[in-house]
């Protein structure tokens, strides 16, 4: 007879003393005082027909994309920001890469969620099936909770189709009177990157829908070349948020140097955005949370953002 | 409800703001399902300053609310308990910005879900979920049950739609729920509350995602003589690497009774019929009809009917969105069921299906979303005939359970509310309804949110056995 992974992470988290869920380490690093626990590791079913995948948090997303691939699939978990973390840690913290704007936020790829709470029982949440709405949302909410309301032991997620093709594009002399105006002119574009005076495309789908698109935005007057990615966002280390109608005066308002998610909201920049406002009653919703579901602050101390604490 | 509470409604919102004759409170009583209870008065506000001071009155006096759209919901989630004041917001119904740049707009909750769509149809833009009943449904209600609709198996249900909702909660605090802009600080408040069934507070605004129109569109319609070849296509097609925007299944006496009600030259004779629809660019859509017509006649489709035209597209689709409207040329009542099963087991849950309609002695006609594996089973009956009612009971629990049974959920899109409420223990342990009970707590620590649905032992009220005409189980 074969473990129960889960039944067996839940025992190692155990009811008392902080712990620390490990990863790939590629996202946050571990506080090193604390005792570290590894999550579940393998991916349990895919199902190519029902485009779900069941994996343990600890699976590598190296390992799940090079499974999903040999049947034409991909599960958006924001890899093209962290190519080489963890399931669990890309569910944690919710991070999401500049594909966004077409493939969607990380929150909308989780369809089940099986977690340890600080009390130490196994609570899912969500169900297998693509669509469902049974019970209240816990899935939505265990993503980009930093592991803070349990501790994210096994997931099902939805799969899609890889694109046919893929092509990134660069487009110069775009400046704040003509970037609308680019996006106007294009069909659900995989990303528009925008820093001011440059414009970068990811556009995915039929080769020849791509071409075509590549004519329009020439007839147009966006000449635009062929690009091997979206522009080097390495040195720009900092994200700011911000609405998305607010994108073109922040770009020419900006200090320092920025790239924009145009229609996202996503700035990357070289400087650290300011902090933002809280409202009473939000913290003491999460305040609240965290005192049902791990009331001793022993889950993955001092993660995510000054909300959760 | 007593006069000191009908004169301090009054006194918060008007005179005009406030109903409680005979007629209106029966007809508040019930949502568009069979349960019915007791609306204690009916409030219709007209901001959120009236919606706070409506909230304020029922938090003084300890008596519970319930938000209540258009009143469509097929579960009983906006039937009050025991004279629950009803905060009807029709009257909230203003869209109140539209950025086309940004696409997205911003509603009150009364807004009609195909309203919005047609408010930015000329900026070539739409509200992506599609109910059924998006004519007459409300985005305050889409985002209390998390709606669907068929063209939610490629774009995603409601929540993919919501960027953020100002909401009342029961204190009588107002917060804004996610944002305009895209990573909030903190939990996802605003993933948590779409979904929520009325039980965390009350929406008063609500930015939505806005899609743009496709490029093209191809509307197909094949047919097969049996129903496993047809659940087989879907199945194919999506394992083939393609997800349609729709891909909607109708068996043989729902296309009778179509037929008979539309005359769209439906094939009455087949056993299953499956609309798809493919949209986006014109090469992938070409591509994409292609490969359908191909996988569809290995699997046995005797005809590919290829809409010509938008009206001839609007007639199939015509014919799928009112469905419910020919069925009542059959039978006077009918019941509309709701689970999702994973799309291998479409055919043996489809079995089971008839077969316990068979054993009740009941007519049943499927017309469902086939590709996300979500079953909308409706019974058809005359509530005059002596224990029916009791025959359609036993007929969906059991439809209910063999969902479940096959690895599938209670509800796709319809919600939980009363109707699913003391089901959910087949789906979910003690500890995943307690967990989703801290949720609402968080939210609500009051209890006085839409008490008594969703979760089968109410939690922070108490009026644990408050009596519901109908209720099942």
């Amino acid at each position: 007879m074969g473990v129960n992974p889960i039944a067996e992470f839940a025992a190692r988290i155990g009811t008392t003393g902080e712990v620390w869920i490990r990863g790939a380490g590629t996202r946050v690093e571990s506080p090193g005082n604390v005792r570290t626990i590894d999550a579940p590791v393998g991916i349990r079913s895919f199902e190519p027909d029902e485009m779900t995948v069941k994996c343990g948090a600890g699976t590598r997303l190296s390992d799940l994309d090079d499974v999903l691939a040999e049947r034409g699939q991909y599960v958006n978990l924001g890899q093209l920001r962290h190519p080489h973390g963890t399931v669990g840690g890309a569910v944690a913290t919710g991070w999401n890469d500049h594909l966004r704007l077409g493939r969607g936020p990380v929150r909308d790829s989780v369809l089940e969620v099986h977690v340890v709470t600080g009390r130490g029982d196994v609570v899912k949440g969500g169900g297998p099936t693509v669509k469902n709405v049974s019970g209240f949302d816990l899935c939505r909410l265990m993503v980009g909770s930093h592991g803070r309301l349990g501790a994210i032991a096994e997931v099902t997620l939805r799969t899609r189709p890889l694109p046919r093709a893929t092509c990134w594009l660069s487009v110069d002399d775009v400046d704040g009177s003509r970037i609308a105006d680019l996006v106007a002119h294009l069909y659900r574009p995989s990303a528009v990157l925008w820093n001011g005076f440059v414009g970068w495309v990811c556009l995915e789908g039929h080769p020849s829908d791509i071409e075509a698109a590549r004519t329009e935005m020439r007839d147009h007057g966006f000449s635009n070349q062929e690009s091997m990615s979206g522009p080097d966002l390495a040195a720009l280390p900092y994200r700011w948020s911000i609405a998305p109608r607010a994108v073109v005066a922040h770009v020419e308002e900006r200090s320092g140097r920025v790239t924009a998610e145009v229609g996202v909201g996503v700035v990357h920049s070289d400087q650290v955005p300011p902090r933002r406002k809280t409202d009473a009653a939000i913290e003491d919703i999460h305040r609240r949370l965290t005192d049902s579901f791990d009331p001793e602050r022993r889950l993955n101390p001092g993660a995510g953002d000054g909300l959760i604490r | 409800m007593t006069d000191a509470v009908l004169e301090a409604l009054r006194s918060a919102i008007g005179s005009d703001g406030v109903r409680h004759n005979d007629a209106e409170l029966r007809l508040f009583a019930h949502d568009a399902s069979n349960l019915v209870g007791e609306a204690g008065v009916v409030c219709y506000p007209r901001s959120v300053d009236d919606v706070r001071r409506v909230i304020d009155v029922c938090r003084h006096f300890g008596i519970a609310f319930v938000a209540r759209g258009a009143g469509t919901g097929l579960a009983g989630g906006a039937t009050p308990i025991g004279g629950a004041v009803v905060i009807c917001t029709t009257k909230m119904n203003r869209i109140l910005d539209v950025d086309v740049t940004s696409r997205l707009a911003w509603v009150e909750p009364g807004v009609l879900n195909l309203d919005l769509t047609r408010h930015v149809g000329r900026f070539g833009l739409h509200f992506a979920p599609d109910p059924s009943s998006q004519q007459s449904c409300s985005i305050g209600g889409n985002v209390a049950n998390n709606s669907g609709g068929p063209h939610c198996l490629a774009e995603g249900v409601t929540s993919a739609h919501v960027l953020a909702c100002d909401v009342v909660l029961s204190d009588g605090s107002l917060v804004r729920l996610g944002g305009e802009e895209p990573e909030s600080e903190g939990f996802d408040l605003r993933g948590a509350f779409v979904g929520s069934e009325g039980m965390f507070g009350v929406v008063t605004a609500i930015c939505v995602r806005l899609t743009p129109d496709p490029l093209d569109v191809r509307t197909m319609l094949l047919d097969f003589e049996t129903v496993r070849a047809g659940t087989d296509t879907v199945s194919a097609i999506i394992a083939a690497g393609m997800v349609p925007a729709a891909l909607e299944m109708m068996d043989r006496l729902c296309l009778q009774a179509v037929e008979a009600y539309i005359h769209a030259g439906l094939p009455t004779d087949a056993a299953a019929a499956l609309l798809v629809e493919v949209a986006g660019a014109p090469s992938a859509v070409a591509a994409d009809a292609e490969a359908i017509e191909r996988i569809g006649r290995q699997h046995g489709a005797r005809t590919v009917r290829i809409a010509r035209d938008e009206d001839e597209r609007m007639l199939l689709w015509k014919g799928r969105k009112n469905a419910f409207g020919a069925i009542a040329r059959i039978k006077p009542n009918y019941y509309l069921h709701d689970t999702v099963v994973p799309r291998r087991h479409l055919s043996d849950v489809l079995d089971h299906v008839y077969r316990i309609a068979t054993e009740e002695d009941l007519m049943v006609l499927n017309v469902f979303h086939a590709g996300d594996g979500n079953l909308h089973p409706l019974l058809v009956f005359d509530k005059r005939e002596p224990g029916v009612l009791d025959r359609v009971h036993r007929a969906g629990a059991a439809i209910v359970e063999v969902s479940v049974a096959h690895g599938g959920v209670l509800s796709g899109e319809h919600g939980i509310g009363l109707e699913k409420r003391d089901f959910m223990p087949l789906m979910f342990s003690e500890q995943d309804l307690r967990a989703q009970a801290w949720i609402r707590e968080a939210f609500d620590p009051l209890g006085l949110a839409n008490p008594f649905k969703v979760l089968p032992s109410p939690s922070g009220c108490g009026d644990a056995h408050a009596h519901v005409e109908g209720l099942w189980v």
